[in-house]
Order: structure tokens, then C-alpha cells, then sequence
């Protein structure tokens, strides 16, 4: 096992993989990465398989000494990664050797970056994840953020430098939705107001949801009994600013869900950084399949090798 | 209402919850019939060995069905959704959990308020929490935190203004209708009436949570004495109850 000292945590750095799937049931929330394309490009890239666990990285990176040699595959937004001070560019892989240092420095663009490695980041596994659930204080990096002085493992697996050929991180302020599936309990405009937009993602959202500030959705019943929550479900609270549930939602909620955006828009919620706009459209399940199925594809394009 | 064997009628809606998820309603008010056909038709969908299910979630009305858009189409998957007739009595059948709980004073640090909203004494309070067997309608807030209800009218309370930031592991609180148990110290809004010496979610135990959904539970009153012995004897991993 190779080894990474944490020198200083950056914003937010936890362990996360694709999230606990099939224990909503119980209460456990599913977790993992906020920005699955991103991190399954990571991976790809580290030379793993899609369940690996790698870091995510919020806006403001880590600095990490790297203790012994290891491959590293980067994902995501350009958040200024840099090794040795030599630009690290998302969408490639790379060797790393001991005593390299790996720094973000001002990020460009987009809010959220995965750092894998070939052999995967190493953690608490529960319930068949090593993500982490921050409110519950369990998975990945003993339940928590990194800290300063941490030491996180990894594998020693080495690889061939290599490129996505496609941009790893989805960009943009507008992102589709389908109504639901509470619709039917607000007034008749509702959805339109909720198109109208935009809305301007504010600073109070987290892992577990996207706080907007726009339009107001009138009319909505002030709670209903709690209910299972879908992934991007844009649920309406008694303020009538909606809140767009993220991978650290609960797994069931008391406010009516007027629509949902679509799974292959998820991916570019994650890349929305707050104090930025945010607008919907509304399509059908016909535009929803299609674009799920072009981002698979998309995901089973061949790497090129570096150079 | 429900006519079993006929395709689709044990749940009078399926809605879109976005490409990845179906919600399914079976009823519109609360109502430990339409709750009891929820789980007895997830616990049908589980051993159905349908293709691509992520998830079934249990709410006190509904049930969500979560899959995967990658492998698996909406619609063909909607129609096999309608297809799956409900267990004819659940196949898992319901356990009753008695949960001791020590009440007042720090462990339940809002008895003497709810006691003085309410217009009773606290021991009254007491009483007519533990006096009833109350129904699991779902897990929910955190891991393993039953919702159950319903709450005897005369405690029904608003939330606290305000949430505590930290309320500690085994606490039981009341809200509106319902009661529940706090698993792990986490944040709540809840009235704290007491706490249970028990461990309510493990998550490295091969049955996680102690309580399912469908499950019912009452409250048994204990002093602070038995608290202790019970919380050492879970400490060293008594059997389950």
C-alpha cells in the first residue's frame, strides 16, 4: 500500500465511491459521489474498476505529499491541480513518486474534482461502500473530512499515462428536469414558475441539497407524510424556495417533490458552484432516456495513451 | 378496495419520480391498512428478482422504487412494477419491539416543558407515551430512526422552534403525530422525552436496524439504575431483543 500525507485538507476532501445503493429502506442515506461521471472517468483513468473509492475534491483542493510511490488517475473540474508545481489537467493519469507534492492552486472552473488511485483509496466500507456519510459520522476516512496530518492509503498499482477522450466534467446553468412525482399537489402553474427561473444557487447548500433563491413556488402543502426521496428531486418547503436533493439526502423527506431532474443532468448540478445561476427545463421521459444512453456511451470511449 | 390477483390494484398510482425512480401511492391519508399493503408489496417486490432495482423505500403512504437508467428501461420496468402481485399476508411478518426508556431529568430534557404545554403532569406524560403500542410506518432522518405512530392527541406538539445541534444516541422524542427514537447523536427538532439504553442501528451487524418497517413498539418505563446495567450489557453485545 502506498501512502499520502494530508499538509492541508483543502474545503471539503472526503473518500467517496458510487454510494450506498439498496439500504433507503432503512433509513441509510445513499451517499457518494456528487458527480458519478466524474468520478468514473477518475477511475477509468486510475486504471480501476467503477466501485473504487477515490477523493473528492470541493472547489478549494488539499495539498498531499505523496509518502510512496503510487498512479493517480484526475477528474472533474480544472480546480488548478498542480505536482510540483507542474499543471496536473483533468480528463489524465499519471505516475507519482515519493516526495512529490501535489497543490491547487486558484481553480478555474467548475466546483468538484476526484482524485483516484490505481488500487483505489482505501477506508471504512460499510454496507457494501467506502463512502463517507458526514451526518452520520461513518465510511471512507473514519466517518469524516481529511484533516491536516492524515495519512490516506492507497494502492501501488502502476499504469500508462493516458487521456479521456472527452471532457471529464459537464458544464452549464441549465439542467432538465421531468415533473413529479408530486406535482399533482401544487397549483396548475407551478412547474412553470419553477421553468421560469433562474435561480441563484446560494451559499447554504451542501452535500445534502442545492438551495435556491428565485421564484417562489406559491401553494405548496406545507409537509406530507414523509415519503422515499428521488436523487434531484427539486422538493418545496414551506418557503417556497426549492431545494434540489443531492447524494447526501435522506432517504425520505416530509416536503412534496414537484419534479426531478434527469440522471444524466446530475453530473452538472455537482459542477455549479454557489453564488452562480441555475435555470430548468422541462423535457420528456423520451429526452431523459436519450440523454442517459449518449452519456454511457460517451463513458465507454477508449482512452488515449498520453504522448 | 384492493381486489388481489388483479394487476396494478395494490397501489392506486404510479408517478415519475425523475428517469431513475417510481414512486407508488397507496393511499392519501394516514392509515395503518394502506401502510401495511405498502410493505407487504415491497417485501413482494424484493423477493421478485426483478432486473435493475436499486432500491425500495418505504414512506408512510408510498413506496419508492429506485433503479438503474443505465441497464434498465423506464417503461418496461413500470409494466413489470404493475405486474407483481402483493404477498397475500407479508412474508416477513411484523415483530413487536418493547423499548425501555429512562424519562425525564437529563435523559429526557423536555418532559417538563412538553408537561407544561400540554396542561399535564409530567408523569402523566409518561404514562400516556408508554400506554400504547404504536405502528413503524418507515426508517427514516438517519439510520434506523423509526417513525411510528400515532401519538395519544393530548401530547401532540408542534417541533421545537428551534432544533438542538446535538441530541444524543437513544434519545425519544415526540413531534406532531408521531415518536421516534434517535439512533445516533445527530441534530433534531424533536421533544425529548427520555432515552433507551438499547442500540437501535448497527451498522456492521448483518441486520442493521433492530426496528423494521412494519414493525410496532411500545415504551416501557425504566429508572436510571436499569438504564446503566442495560446500556453495559449492550455495550458487551447482549442478544437482541
Amino acid at each position: 500500500m502506498a501512502r499520502l500525507k494530508v499538509i492541508r485538507p483543502g474545503m471539503l476532501t472526503t473518500v467517496q465511491d458510487l454510494g450506498r445503493q439498496g439500504w433507503g429502506y432503512l433509513g441509510v442515506s445513499q451517499q457518494g459521489a456528487l458527480d458519478p461521471y466524474a468520478l468514473r472517468w477518475a477511475n477509468r483513468l486510475a486504471g480501476n474498476g467503477s466501485r473504487a473509492a477515490a477523493l473528492e475534491i470541493t472547489l478549494l483542493g488539499p495539498t498531499l505529499e505523496v509518502l510512496e510511490a503510487c498512479f493517480g488517475g484526475f477528474a472533474g473540474a480544472e480546480l488548478g491541480l498542480k505536482v510540483n508545481g507542474e499543471p496536473w489537467p483533468a480528463g489524465t493519469s499519471r505516475g507519482l513518486e515519493a516526495g512529490d507534492t501535489l497543490f491547487f492552486g486558484p481553480p478555474k472552473d467548475g466546483m468538484r474534482a476526484y482524485l483516484a488511485f490505481a488500487g483505489g483509496v482505501q477506508g471504512e466500507e460499510l454496507l457494501g461502500s467506502r463512502s463517507t456519510d458526514l451526518p452520520s459520522r461513518v465510511g471512507g476516512f473514519a466517518g469524516r473530512a481529511l484533516r491536516a496530518g492524515d495519512i490516506v492509503t492507497v494502492g501501488v498499482l502502476a499504469g500508462n499515462p493516458a487521456v479521456a477522450p472527452v471532457p471529464t466534467a459537464i458544464l452549464g446553468n441549465r439542467v432538465r428536469l421531468l415533473a413529479g412525482p408530486r406535482d399533482g399537489l401544487f397549483a396548475p402553474d407551478a412547474l412553470h414558475r419553477l421553468t421560469s427561473g433562474p435561480y441563484l444557487v446560494t451559499s447554504h447548500s451542501d452535500r445534502v441539497g442545492m438551495r435556491l433563491s428565485g421564484p417562489e413556488i406559491l401553494g405548496a402543502p406545507g409537509g406530507i407524510l414523509s415519503e422515499g426521496t428521488p436523487l434531484g428531486g427539486v422538493e418545496i418547503p414551506p418557503s417556497g424556495q426549492p431545494i434540489v436533493l443531492l447524494q447526501g439526502r435522506g432517504s425520505v423527506g416530509g416536503y412534496p417533490i414537484l419534479a426531478t431532474v434527469i440522471s444524466a443532468d446530475i453530473p452538472v448540478l455537482a459542477q455549479i458552484r454557489p453564488g452562480s445561476s441555475l435555470s430548468f427545463e422541462e423535457v420528456s421521459r423520451d429526452v431523459a432516456r436519450q440523454a442517459r444512453r449518449e452519456m454511457e456511451r460517451s463513458l465507454d470511449l477508449g482512452l488515449r495513451p498520453l504522448r | 378496495m384492493e381486489t388481489p390477483g388483479r394487476p396494478g390494484e395494490a397501489f392506486a398510482q404510479v408517478l415519475d419520480a425523475g428517469d431513475e425512480a417510481f414512486l407508488l401511492i397507496f393511499g392519501e391519508r394516514l392509515d395503518p391498512e394502506v401502510n401495511a399493503r405498502v410493505q407487504a408489496f415491497a417485501d413482494a417486490l424484493r423477493s421478485a428478482g426483478i432486473r435493475g432495482l436499486r432500491d425500495v423505500v418505504p414512506g408512510y403512504l408510498s413506496l419508492l422504487v429506485t433503479y438503474d437508467a443505465a441497464t434498465r428501461d423506464g417503461d418496461e420496468l413500470r409494466e413489470e412494477l404493475v405486474a407483481v402481485r402483493p404477498a397475500t399476508g407479508t412474508i416477513r411478518p411484523p415483530r413487536h419491539h418493547e423499548i425501555p426508556v429512562c424519562y425525564g431529568g437529563a435523559y429526557g430534557p423536555d418532559l417538563e416543558d412538553v408537561a407544561t404545554q400540554t396542561g399535564l403532569s409530567p408523569e402523566e406524560v409518561v404514562r400516556l407515551h408508554a400506554g400504547r403500542d404504536y405502528r413503524v410506518y418507515c426508517l427514516g432522518f438517519s439510520p434506523g430512526f423509526p417513525y411510528a405512530a400515532e401519538l395519544p392527541r393530548a401530547l401532540r406538539l408542534p417541533r421545537r422552534p428551534t432544533p438542538r445541534l446535538k441530541v444524543p444516541q437513544g434519545s425519544v422524542g415526540i413531534a406532531g403525530l408521531q415518536t421516534g427514537i434517535y439512533p445516533l447523536e445527530t441534530s433534531g427538532g424533536w421533544h425529548l422525552l427520555g432515552r433507551t439504553p438499547l442500540a437501535i442501528f448497527d451498522w456492521t451487524a448483518s441486520r442493521p436496524a433492530r426496528i423494521l418497517p412494519g414493525d410496532s413498539i411500545s415504551f416501557r418505563p425504566i429508572g436510571e439504575e436499569e438504564f446503566l446495567r442495560l446500556e453495559a450489557a449492550e455495550r458487551q453485545g447482549a442478544p437482541r431483543g
